[in-house]
């Protein structure tokens, strides 16, 4: 336990309102200190490794890009996910942790490398960004699985989805600039964002082609018609699934959408789709959901292993960013995988570990505090053993049928972070939560009450009387997904503390972490 | 070959009593601070044209 | 100008949405088919012994109970259907015809099968179609697929209608049949000094969106007589001339209080306006009737839904185009608070309408009722007297 009720020293001690970085690090004993100490070196040898012989480009990019600046930050993301942790929940952790960090510095590097931003003239660049296919966020890059020759990158990934995980503060000044020209500021920041990023011209410039969706909602359809007035000079493909996922009827629509999509790749990078490379791929996609379902197959049990974050960031990276694509990250998966059983057996075998509270995390997810699920955990012993966003594609693609396996990975395509519960209709949203509970072995709903969220929000009163009904326990946390101006993380914490204080009439775990100012923090 | 071995171990050591120092302290985030703060006063100098 | 005759009948229909002629159409056997979506083929919910009533909620008040279930951040249009909903006021439906359009809408229309507000009829049934983003022949095929499977089979199965393609084609013919009608009244708006108002040409194009068509034809047809003959006032009433673009307006209010300011409304560019919605749809023999109303449906849509470049483009050409044949002094670009789609459309059309096709816009956002608004009246009486300036400075330029 983190906090030493003799001393009165806890967490929140680390914490400073005048400060963005934390006050020094967590003293976690010997071995585990060691151990983080370790990751720690890792972490910025790795980053040297990459990011060192494009220091120039990574100076100009920071003095041209103002998303880039939040990237120097990555050892306190990893810092905020770890801080109170112990053991194999260290190790979890730090694994989960690092496979997201080894990708996105991959991709920081690939842009240095050819954003014609930041190469002027030069050729090699050019010759890179003419074997590069540029996407949009919220598109999975599935498709690239059939293309090995190619590159690609996501752009707005890169520039808005992974800072704003990074830095809380990194959307608001997009967030802003788009509002100049009118957009109302109830709309959702995640589409508005990326809006802002393009009329202050800051996307990378990295690819050929563009790929971009219609996912996963009426804000992403709206952001891509922005987009593509932007990136006028290139080649657009819009990928756009159908939203009633569930429904057999639609899922030839699906595989001709996808397919015009694979055909406009072919056409503007002058290759053919490789079937070869895609069952490759396909057999590491299948290997990493199977990870992922073990991993909630041993959640649901009293003995959770990966929770919080670690579970549910690193899957959301591993589809939305990698495309189940990065070899590391396989490695990852099934190292934790093994650790995960091991630690199953140790605590199920001495009956140590068992969380005091089980919750899932319901809807969308504040991209600006997602370590809230941890904060949880520390400061009232509720742990999260699942997330809705973390339970996106897990279907298997199949193997050797050439017509199923594009109806596969149409379904993957369907049922996307964000979409694989809020399209389909209200049996995605509402019942699925119910049956998660009784999967997942859980009464505490933590409940993202994203105030701009249309689709979530439209069941609100729904998702009240069915929880009422079901004696499950509804805690909405209200936030503001990419701009915590809207609603802070101190907000956030405030309105899970009054649930366990008013109605499980709970003590805090860490009283230190129940009220501190955070606002300047990463 | 121990007058090698006991220069590299003194150098190992260092390297560790720093870089520690640096973990612990949380020095590295620290600087990081300052450079993040200065790159974002020069993005909020910079006058940017916002268009569609 | 005179009065028009029939118009006080019109209005006073528009004060409920069971109205006494959707009372007339279900006492005559018809059945009531409930929408509220352009991408629901209007056409389609016409098939013989059928009538389509899109929903509105006239004169709602609270919408306590709407805001409980969907919460303040969803539009007042969709929280008001649902509460009229929960009141019982859409009892009178046989089916709820839907789409997964704007989910704030569609989240509203699952409410309805969620705690079972038609409690009238128990083979009351929502279906809920998925809709492609743009008007490709893929879109087409796609949608025809889903207008077949979840909505002419069920109204089929469900109650007996005939789904054949000579139904569709009699639909269709009743359609262009008052399209006509509402068209050539609409036309008139082009004359310098129009013989109808925007307000006027509101209230008889709701009334068509609102009850069975049959019933209001003959007073429809007597009123298109009534205006060609009607003399507008010699002098002109009207400061400037505007097209209204933007998302759904069913309160006449609203087009009231821009024309108390001094505007005329000569286009209405919006969800239950005449455009689209009232073109007649051109048919031919050698394709399925089906095929030619999706794909007309697909390609007239002013939705900013449809995010395929060429449907954005289309969007932006085509208001400039209805100014150009309007001639419209000026565009009031509108959008329900809340509303996605239009925050974006709307801010897009801010920025590129005047700088790149030359035309003066108004941007506002504003509640489901909106006609009493004092701060909306100002903000438009602002935009009139700015293009009444630019008219006289433009009028200068010239006599130099």
């Amino acid at each position: 336990m983190a906090y030493d009720p003799k001393t009165g020293k806890g967490l929140g001690r680390f914490y400073d309102a005048d400060h963005r970085a934390f006050k020094f690090r967590e003293w976690k004993g010997l071995k585990d200190t060691l151990y983080d100490y370790g990751r720690w070196m890792y972490l910025y040898c790795f980053m040297a490794a990459q990011l060192g012989p494009y220091a120039p480009q990574m100076v100009k990019g920071m003095l041209r890009y103002r998303w880039l600046v939040p990237y120097l930050t990555a050892a306190n993301m990893v810092d905020r996910h770890t801080i109170g942790q112990r053991g194999k929940e260290l190790q979890y952790s730090h694994k989960q942790f690092f496979s997201v960090l080894h990708h996105s510095v991959i991709k920081v590097k690939e842009i240095m490398q050819r954003d014609a931003n930041l190469n002027g003239n030069s050729k090699k660049a050019e010759a890179l960004r003419n074997n590069t296919v540029m996407f949009d966020e919220m598109t999975p890059s599935l498709i690239m699985m059939g293309f090995p020759t190619l590159d690609w990158i996501d752009i707005a990934m890169m520039s808005v989805g992974m800072p704003s995980e990074v830095d809380q503060n990194s959307c608001v000044y997009y967030i802003d600039a788009i509002e100049h020209f009118g957009l109302a500021p109830d709309v959702c920041p995640e589409p508005a964002t990326e809006c802002g990023v393009a009329v202050t011209d800051d996307y990378p410039r990295v690819g050929k082609c563009y790929v971009t969706s219609s996912m996963p909602c009426d804000g992403a359809v709206q952001q891509t018609a922005l987009m593509s007035r932007y990136l006028k000079d290139v080649d657009i493909f819009q990928i756009t699934p159908p939203q009633r996922i569930n429904e057999p009827e639609v899922q030839d629509y699906a595989v001709k959408n996808l397919k015009k999509a694979i055909k406009f790749i072919e056409d503007e990078m002058g290759v053919k789709w490789d079937w070869d490379a895609f069952w490759k791929n396909a057999e590491m996609y299948n290997q990493m959901a199977e990870c992922m379902i073990e991993k909630w197959d041993v959640n649901a049990t009293d003995y959770p292993q990966v929770c919080g974050a670690a579970l549910a960031l690193q899957r959301e990276f591993e589809f939305m960013g990698a495309a189940c694509m990065d070899k590391y990250m396989l490695k990852t998966d099934l190292e934790v995988t093994k650790m995960m059983h091991k630690g199953y057996e140790h605590d199920s075998k001495l009956g140590v570990n068992k969380p005091k509270y089980r919750c899932i995390v319901w809807a969308c997810p504040a991209h600006y505090y997602t370590n809230f699920a941890n904060w949880a955990d520390l400061c009232w012993g509720v742990r999260c053993v699942n997330d809705m966003e973390a339970m996106l594609s897990y279907l298997p693609i199949t193997i050797g049928d050439k017509e199923q396996a594009l109806k596969d990975l149409a379904r993957c395509y369907e049922r996307m972070m964000m979409r694989s519960h809020t399209n389909g209709g209200y049996v995605n949203l509402l019942d699925e939560l119910w049956k998660m509970c009784d999967r997942f072995n859980v009464n505490i709903v933590i409940m993202y009450d994203h105030v701009s969220c249309r689709n979530v929000g439209g069941l609100h009163g729904l998702f009240e009387d069915e929880a009422r009904k079901r004696g499950i326990h509804l805690i909405w946390v209200p936030h503001d997904v990419m701009d915590p101006r809207t609603v802070s993380r101190r907000e956030m914490r405030d309105a899970f503390n009054k649930y366990m204080i008013n109605v499980f009439r709970e003590e805090p775990l860490d009283p230190t972490l129940l009220d501190y100012e955070d606002n300047l923090s990463w | 070959m121990k007058k090698v071995f006991v220069k590299a171990a003194k150098i190992a050591a260092s390297v560790f009593a720093v870089t520690f120092a640096a973990y612990i302290t949380n020095a590295d985030m620290k600087l990081v601070e300052r450079l993040y703060d200065a790159l974002i006063k020069y993005h909020d100098s910079r006058h940017v044209e916002e268009k569609l | 100008m005179k009065d028009l005759k029939h118009l006080i009948y019109f209005e006073n229909l528009l004060q409920q949405a069971d109205n006494e002629l959707v009372e007339q159409g279900r006492k005559d056997g018809k059945l009531a088919l409930g929408y509220t979506c352009y991408f629901v083929p209007e056409t389609l919910l016409n098939l013989p012994g059928c009538f389509s009533t899109r929903l509105r909620a006239p004169n709602t008040g609270s919408i306590d109970v709407g805001t409980y279930y969907m919460t303040n951040k969803i539009c007042s249009y969709t929280r008001s259907i649902l509460e009229r909903g929960i009141e019982g006021g859409y009892n009178y439906l046989d089916a709820l015809l839907s789409s997964e359009t704007c989910q704030m809408m569609h989240r509203g229309h699952e409410h309805f099968e969620l705690l079972g507000l038609v409690k009238n009829n128990p083979k009351f049934f929502m279906s809920m179609m998925d809709v492609p983003f743009s008007d490709s022949d893929n879109a087409v095929d796609h949608y025809e697929d889903q207008i077949k499977t979840k909505l002419l089979q069920p109204l089929h199965d469900v109650y007996g209608v005939d789904i054949s393609d000579d139904a569709v084609r009699k639909a269709i013919e009743d359609h262009n049949e008052i399209s006509a009608i509402i068209t050539e009244i609409g036309d008139l708006r082009k004359l310098p000094n129009p013989p109808i108002t925007g307000y006027e040409f509101h209230v008889l194009t709701l009334a068509t969106y609102a009850c069975p068509k049959r019933l209001v034809l003959d007073k429809l047809q007597e009123t298109l007589e009534e205006v060609k003959r009607r003399v507008p006032d010699t002098d002109k009433k009207y400061r400037a001339r505007v097209m209204v673009i933007g998302s759904e307006i069913d309160d006449p209010g609203l087009i009231k209080l821009i024309e108390d300011t001094g505007a005329l409304v000569v286009a209405d560019r919006f969800c239950f306006g005449s455009i689209p919605g009232r073109q007649e749809i051109p048919l031919t023999d050698g394709e399925d009737a089906l095929t030619q109303v999706i794909r007309f449906n697909l390609k007239s849509t002013q939705c900013p839904r449809q995010c395929a470049q060429h449907r954005v483009q289309n969007r932006w050409d085509t208001a400039a185009r209805l100014m150009k044949e309007y001639s419209a002094d000026g565009a009031i670009y509108e959008q329900m608070k809340f509303c996605t789609y239009w925050s974006y459309e709307r801010a897009m059309a801010g920025y590129i309408m005047p700088r790149e096709y030359g035309m003066h816009v108004l941007s506002i956002d504003r509640p489901y009722i909106a006609g009493q608004s004092g701060q909306l009246r100002t903000r438009v009486q602002a935009f009139i007297e700015s293009l009444e300036i630019k008219k006289i400075n433009e009028g200068k330029g010239e006599a130099k």
